[in-house]
C-alpha cells in the first residue's frame, strides 16, 4: 500500500466517517474510519468489506462505493470492483477518485478503450494522477489525438517537472517536423536532468535527423564522455562531425564505434560515406562491402558503394551498384549522382546530362551535381546552360561555405574559418 | 660582356644541327636497356622494380652544393612558408647544367638582405673520379641577393644566346641578364619588371608571337611587413584548433601580371588588356605556359591556392579568355576549390597532347587533368595517381621519364606549412615533414572499360632518399651529368638542398634534345619536340617556369626504351616553322637550330 493510496483512503474515510444521525441508534456497532483503514492496511479484505457494506447499508455514499471498489480490486474481484466504482459514479459523476480507480481497473484488465473513456472524463474534471495522466497521453497518441496527448504531457511537465513528459513532447514535435520545438523541450529536460543519457541521446538523434550538427555535438560531447562504451553514441558523433565538415574526426569516431561493435551496418556506411568524401575510395569500398554483407539491400550502402567504385573508375561495377540502389528508389540522389559520374567518366555526356539534371531536381543544392552538369553541357557545346549551372554551382558553394563556417563558429570549431 | 669566342660558338650552334655523344656516354647504359618500349596493354603486368634498386643518390654535399634555405623555424607568418624555387640552367653555355637555388628572408631578418644568400652553383663537369662538382659563384656573378626570394624562371630574354633568369620575391623581383662572362647584370629597373608585392610563379613566353619573350608573374597575397596578421589570432589563423600562421584565406589577395616585351629591353604591363590580371586577387602560385589545343598560341595555366585555378586560353591578338571551369581544370571533380601549388605539363599518354598535373593541399588530391584536345578530364583517380597524394601538401612536381622506358613518370615533393601540426591529431593528413611521391607510368590499361594510363606510386622501392620526411618546395628536373638519366634538385624549406643524382642501372636508351630558336627566341620557349620510335610517339614542350616556382632543364629528354634509334623527330617552333629529322642514334644529345632547317 503506497502513500498515495493511504492518502486516498484517508480522504475517503473523512467522507464516510459516521456522523451523528437522528436515526442512528447504535453508532457504536459501526467501525470507525481509522479501523477500516487499519483493516485495509493489514490487507484484511473481508472485515474491511463487511465494514464498508455495513456503512453502505446505512447510507449509499459514493466514497464508500469507491472504497469498496478498491477492496474488491485488491482481491482481483474485478467485476465487483467495476460495479462498485460504477455505482459510486452513478451517485456522484464528479467523483474524480472513483473515475480514476475505474480507469485503473480497466487498464489492469486491458480494456484500454474503456480506460481511455474514463480517463478523458476524469481529465475533464481535474488533474489526473501522474501515472494515469502519462497513460492517457500514451493512449491519446496511439489513437492519433496528438493535441490531447500534448495537453497531458504539458500538464505533467508543469505539475511534476517530468523529464519523461518533456521527452515525449520532444518526440512528438520531432515527428511533426518541429525540430526547434523538440529541441526546446529537450533543453528543458536537460535543465531538470543535465546528465540524463536518454535526454542527451534523444537530443543528439533529433538534431542529427534534422541536420543540425551544433546541438547534436553539444549533446554528444558529454554523452560520449560519460558512456564511452556505447557504439551508437560514437556513431552519432561521427555523423555530426561529418555534418560540420570535420571528416578526419568523423572517421575517427566511426572507427571508435566499430571497435565497440564491428558488425553495425550503419556505422560502416557512415565510415564509407566519410571516406568517400575524403576521396579515399578504396578504403570506402572495403567498408561498404562489409556493410552490405550485414545489410545486403541497404540503399545508402549501395549508393555509397557506387560512388566509391565510380571514384575508382570501376565503372561497370559502379553502374551496377547505382542501378541496384535505383531499383529500390529511382529518386535516390546519391545513386543518381554516382550514375552521372559513371557517364561523365565514360564520356557519355548526353546521358550524364540527363542523370545530373535529375539529381538537381532531387537535390537542388548539390554543388557537385551543378558543377558536373556544367561540364556536361560544356562538352555538349551548350555554353549557355553550362554557364547557368556554373553560376548556380558557384552560388551554392558560396552559400554552403558560409553556412558551414557559421555552423562551425557556433561550436567554436577552428574559430569558424580555416586558413586554407 | 660576351667574348668573341663564345659568340663564335653561339653562331655555330645557330647554324648547325649538331649531334655528338657526350663525354660520359661511355658510361651510358646502352647495354642495360630493358623491356618493351611501347608498353601497350601488358604494361600493367610488368615486373615491379626490385626494392634494392638504386634510383637516386643525394650528391649535394660531396658535389659541393651546400645550400641551406633559411626560414624561421616556427613559420609564424605565411611569408615564411612558401619559398623557394630552384632552376637548372646553363649559365656559361658549356653544356653542363648549373643550379640556382632561391633563398628567403624571414620577418625577423627582412631588413638584413644579406642574411640569406641565394646560390648559383656552376657545374664543373665530371672530375677525375667521375663525380660531378659544383662551385657557388652567386656572389661574383651578382645574383646572390635578390631580397626575399621566392621563385625563378629561365630564358634567353634578350636573345643573345645566353640564358638569363628572373627571380620572384617579396618586394621587387629581379631580372638577371647573363653577360656571357660568368656574371649577370640586374636589369630590373631598366626592364620595368620589378613588379612589387608578393610575386611567386613566373614564366617567359612569346604569347603574341611577335618574336620577343614576354613574362607572366603570379602573385599571392598582399602583405605589409609592418602590419602582419598576428600568429594564431583571428579566425583564419587556426587549423584544427591549433594556432598557426594566418592566411592565405582571410588575407587580401593580389593581382597577377603579364609584361609585354617591347623589344628594346623594356617590358610593359599589359595584364588588364590581355585579360589575365586576376582582378579578384586569387592566390596565385605555380604557372605553366603551353599550347593545349595546338592552335599555335600559347595558353596559360595558373594554380591558385584555395581558389579555383585559372586557365587563360590564348585567343590571339594579345587577348586571353579565362576558361578554367568549362575546360574542367578549375576545381576538383566534386567542385571543391583546392590549394593549387605546383604545375607539371607532360604528354604522359604519348598521344601528342600535353596533359596537366596540379599539386594541392593535404586531404585534397593532386589533380591529373587529361587533355582531350579541346578540354580536360579529371583522371586523378582513374589514373590511380590521386589516392597516394591525399595525406600530403604537394609542391614541386614534374613529369620525367626516370627509367627511360618511353613513358613519362611523375614526381612530387611535399611538406606541410604548419610546423605546429607535428603534435596534432591530423587524421588522414601527414605531419609537417613529409615524404616524396614517385609515380611510375605503367602505360595503357583499361580500368573500368576506359583505356587510360595508370600510375603506380613507387617511392618506397627506392629507399629513404624518397621516403625520408622533409619540408620541400621547389623541384627542378634535368640531366646534370649528361648521362641520359634525369636528375632532380630540390629546395627544402629551412633545410639543405638536395641533388638527387639518377643512378638507375636499368635505365634504358635515351635522347636529349637542345633547341636553339632563331632571332631573339634562342631558348625556343614554346617549341614542341616530337620523337617517334616504332609505334611510340612522344612529345615535349620547352617551357619557362615549371613545377613550383622553379625551372626544369630547357633541353628535352626522351626515354627510348630498347630502341637504339629515333625513327623521326619533329620540332614545331614558336614561329610556326617545322624542323624534321630522321634516323637519329640513341644515347646522345642532339642540338637543333631553327635556322638549320
Amino acid at each position: 500500500m503506497n502513500v498515495r493510496r493511504i492518502l486516498t483512503l484517508l480522504w475517503v474515510m473523512s467522507a464516510i466517517t459516521p456522523t451523528a444521525s437522528p436515526a442512528d441508534t447504535t453508532p457504536q456497532e459501526l467501525p470507525t474510519a481509522s479501523e477500516i483503514l487499519e483493516m485495509i492496511e493489514a490487507k484484511r479484505w473481508q472485515p474491511a468489506e463487511q465494514a464498508l457494506r455495513a456503512l453502505l447499508a446505512r447510507e449509499e455514499a459514493p466514497q464508500v462505493y469507491d472504497l469498496l471498489g478498491i477492496v474488491h480490486s485488491q482481491q482481483r474481484r474485478f467485476k465487483e470492483a467495476e460495479q462498485a466504482y460504477t455505482r459510486a459514479l452513478e451517485l456522484d459523476s464528479g467523483l474524480l477518485s472513483a473515475r480514476q480507480h475505474l480507469a485503473r481497473l480497466y487498464l489492469l484488465t486491458q480494456r484500454e478503450t474503456e480506460a481511455a473513456t474514463q480517463l478523458r472524463a476524469a481529465a475533464a474534471q481535474g488533474p489526473l494522477e501522474r501515472d494515469l495522466a502519462t497513460k492517457l497521453a500514451t493512449l491519446e497518441l496511439a489513437a492519433g489525438n496528438v493535441a490531447n496527448a500534448e495537453y497531458q504531457l504539458r500538464d505533467l511537465a508543469n505539475r511534476f517537472q517530468s523529464v519523461q513528459s518533456l521527452l515525449s513532447l520532444a518526440r512528438i514535435a520531432a515527428r511533426q517536423g518541429q525540430t526547434n520545438g523538440a529541441l526546446e523541450h529537450l533543453q528543458q529536460a536537460l535543465e531538470l536532468a543535465p546528465n540524463s543519457e536518454e535526454v542527451l541521446a534523444t537530443k543528439a538523434r533529433t538534431a542529427l535527423a534534422a541536420r543540425l550538427p551544433v546541438p547534436a555535438l553539444i549533446a554528444l560531447a558529454p554523452l560520449v564522455r560519460m558512456h564511452p562504451s556505447v557504439p551508437e553514441y560514437a556513431y552519432m558523433l561521427g555523423v555530426a562531425r561529418m555534418q560540420v565538415g570535420e571528416l578526419a574526426d568523423a572517421i575517427e569516431a566511426f572507427e571508435a564505434a566499430l571497435e565497440l561493435d564491428p558488425k553495425r551496418a550503419l556505422t560502416l556506411i557512415g565510415l564509407g560515406l566519410a571516406l568517400n568524401q575524403q576521396k579515399r575510395h578504396a578504403e570506402a569500398k572495403e567498408v561498404l562491402v562489409r556493410s552490405l554483407g550485414l545489410a545486403p539491400d541497404n540503399i545508402e550502402a549501395l549508393a555509397a558503394l557506387a560512388e566509391s567504385k565510380a571514384g575508382l573508375t570501376e565503372l561497370d561495377a559502379a553502374e551496377q551498384h547505382a542501378r541496384r540502389a535505383l531499383a529500390q528508389d529511382a529518386n535516390h540522389a546519391t545513386a543518381n549522382l554516382a550514375l552521372g559520374m559513371v557517364w561523365m567518366h565514360r564520356g557519355n555526356y548526353a546521358e550524364a546530362r540527363e542523370v545530373l539534371a535529375k539529381v538537381i531536381r532531387l537535390d537542388p543544392r548539390s554543388a557537385k551535381a551543378h558543377y558536373q552538369l556544367s561540364l556536361a553541357y560544356a562538352r555538349l557545346g551548350e555554353r549557355e546552360a553550362s554557364q547557368k549551372h556554373l553560376q548556380i554551382y558557384q552560388n551554392t558553394l558560396k552559400e554552403d561555405v558560409e553556412h558551414l563556417l557559421a555552423v562551425r563558429q557556433q561550436i567554436d570549431l577552428d574559430s569558424g574559418d580555416t586558413p586554407r | 660582356m660576351k667574348t668573341p669566342t663564345t659568340m663564335l660558338i653561339l653562331a655555330t650552334m645557330l647554324t648547325l644541327t649538331m649531334m655528338w655523344p657526350i663525354a660520359s656516354l661511355a658510361q651510358a647504359p646502352q647495354a642495360q636497356a630493358k623491356g618493351s618500349q611501347a608498353k601497350g596493354s601488358q604494361a600493367t603486368q610488368s615486373p615491379p622494380t626490385p626494392a634494392s634498386e638504386v634510383l637516386f643518390r643525394d650528391i649535394a654535399e660531396q658535389a659541393g652544393v651546400q645550400f641551406e634555405h633559411r626560414s624561421a623555424p616556427e613559420k609564424k607568418y605565411i611569408l615564411e612558408s612558401m619559398a623557394g624555387g630552384v632552376a637548372l640552367l646553363d649559365v656559361n653555355n658549356d653544356g653542363w647544367l648549373d643550379i640556382y637555388l632561391v633563398n628567403s628572408l624571414t620577418v625577423a631578418t627582412a631588413s638584413q638582405t644579406k642574411t640569406a644568400p641565394s646560390a648559383l652553383y656552376l657545374n664543373k663537369g665530371l672530375g677525375a673520379d667521375g663525380e660531378l662538382t659544383f662551385e657557388n659563384i652567386a656572389s661574383k656573378a651578382g645574383v646572390a641577393y635578390p631580397g626575399w626570394g621566392m621563385g625563378v624562371c629561365v630564358a634567353d630574354v634578350d636573345g643573345d644566346g645566353w640564358q638569363d633568369f628572373y627571380v620572384t620575391a617579396v618586394g621587387s623581383n629581379h631580372l638577371y641578364r647573363n653577360q656571357g662572362d660568368g656574371t649577370f647584370i640586374d636589369t630590373t629597373r631598366a626592364s620595368g619588371l620589378g613588379a612589387g608585392g608578393w610575386s611567386t610563379g613566373c614564366g617567359f613566353a612569346d604569347y603574341d608571337r611577335d618574336g620577343h619573350l614576354d613574362l607572366f608573374v603570379s602573385r599571392y597575397v598582399e602583405v605589409d611587413l609592418d602590419n602582419l596578421p598576428v600568429f594564431g589570432q583571428g579566425k583564419t589563423c587556426q587549423f584544427r584548433g591549433i594556432a598557426v600562421q594566418c592566411g592565405p584565406r582571410g588575407l587580401p589577395g593580389t593581382t597577377d601580371l603579364l609584361f609585354h616585351n617591347d623589344g628594346n629591353g623594356h617590358f610593359t604591363d599589359v595584364s588588364k588588356q590581355a585579360g589575365v590580371d586576376d582582378p579578384d586577387g586569387y592566390f596565385g602560385l605555380g604557372i605553366a605556359w603551353f599550347d593545349f589545343n595546338s592552335d599555335g598560341w600559347l595558353d596559360l595555366f595558373v594554380a591558385n591556392d584555395s581558389n579555383p585555378n585559372f586557365f587563360y586560353e590564348n585567343k590571339g591578338k594579345g587577348r586571353f579568355e579565362e576558361a578554367a571551369f568549362p575546360l574542367g581544370v578549375a576545381v576538383s571533380e566534386d567542385g571543391g576549390e583546392q590549394g593549387g601549388m605546383g604545375v607539371a605539363i607532360g604528354d604522359y599518354e604519348n598521344k601528342g597532347r600535353p596533359d596537366l598535373f596540379v599539386t594541392n593541399f593535404a586531404e585534397e588530391y593532386n589533380a591529373l587533368y587529361q587533355n582531350k584536345g579541346d578540354y580536360f578530364t579529371d583522371v586523378s583517380f582513374r589514373s590511380a595517381s590521386a589516392p597516394a597524394s591525399l595525406p600530403f601538401v604537394g609542391w614541386g612536381t614534374a613529369f620525367l621519364d626516370f627509367d627511360n622506358d618511353g613513358w613519362l613518370d611523375l614526381i612530387v615533393v611535399n611538406g606541410h606549412v604548419y610546423p605546429q601540426l607535428d603534435n596534432a591529431n591530423l587524421g588522414a593528413s601527414a605531419a609537417y615533414r613529409q615524404r616524396r611521391l614517385l609515380y611510375r607510368n605503367l602505360g595503357l590499361a583499361s580500368p573500368g572499360a576506359v583505356k587510360s594510363v595508370l600510375f603506380e606510386e613507387v617511392a618506397g622501392r627506392f629507399g629513404p632518399i624518397l621516403t625520408d620526411e622533409r619540408v620541400s618546395r621547389g623541384l627542378a628536373v634535368g640531366d646534370l651529368d649528361n648521362d641520359g638519366r634525369l636528375d632532380v634538385v630540390i629546395n627544402n624549406l629551412g633545410g639543405k638542398a638536395q641533388v638527387l643524382h639518377n643512378q638507375m642501372a636499368t635505365a634504358s636508351n635515351w635522347l636529349l634534345v637542345k633547341l636553339t630558336g632563331k632571332a631573339k627566341l634562342t631558348s625556343a620557349i614554346g617549341a614542341t619536340v616530337t620523337v617517334r620510335t616504332g609505334e611510340l610517339t612522344q612529345s615535349r614542350i620547352v617551357r619557362s617556369g615549371t613545377g613550383y616556382l622553379s625551372q626544369d632543364d630547357l633541353r628535352q629528354h626522351f626515354g627510348l626504351g630498347t630502341a637504339s634509334k629515333v625513327d623521326a623527330l619533329e620540332v614545331r617552333w614558336p614561329s610556326g616553322s617545322i624542323t624534321k629529322r630522321t634516323n637519329i642514334d640513341a644515347n646522345r644529345l642532339i642540338v637543333i637550330a631553327e635556322d638549320a632547317s
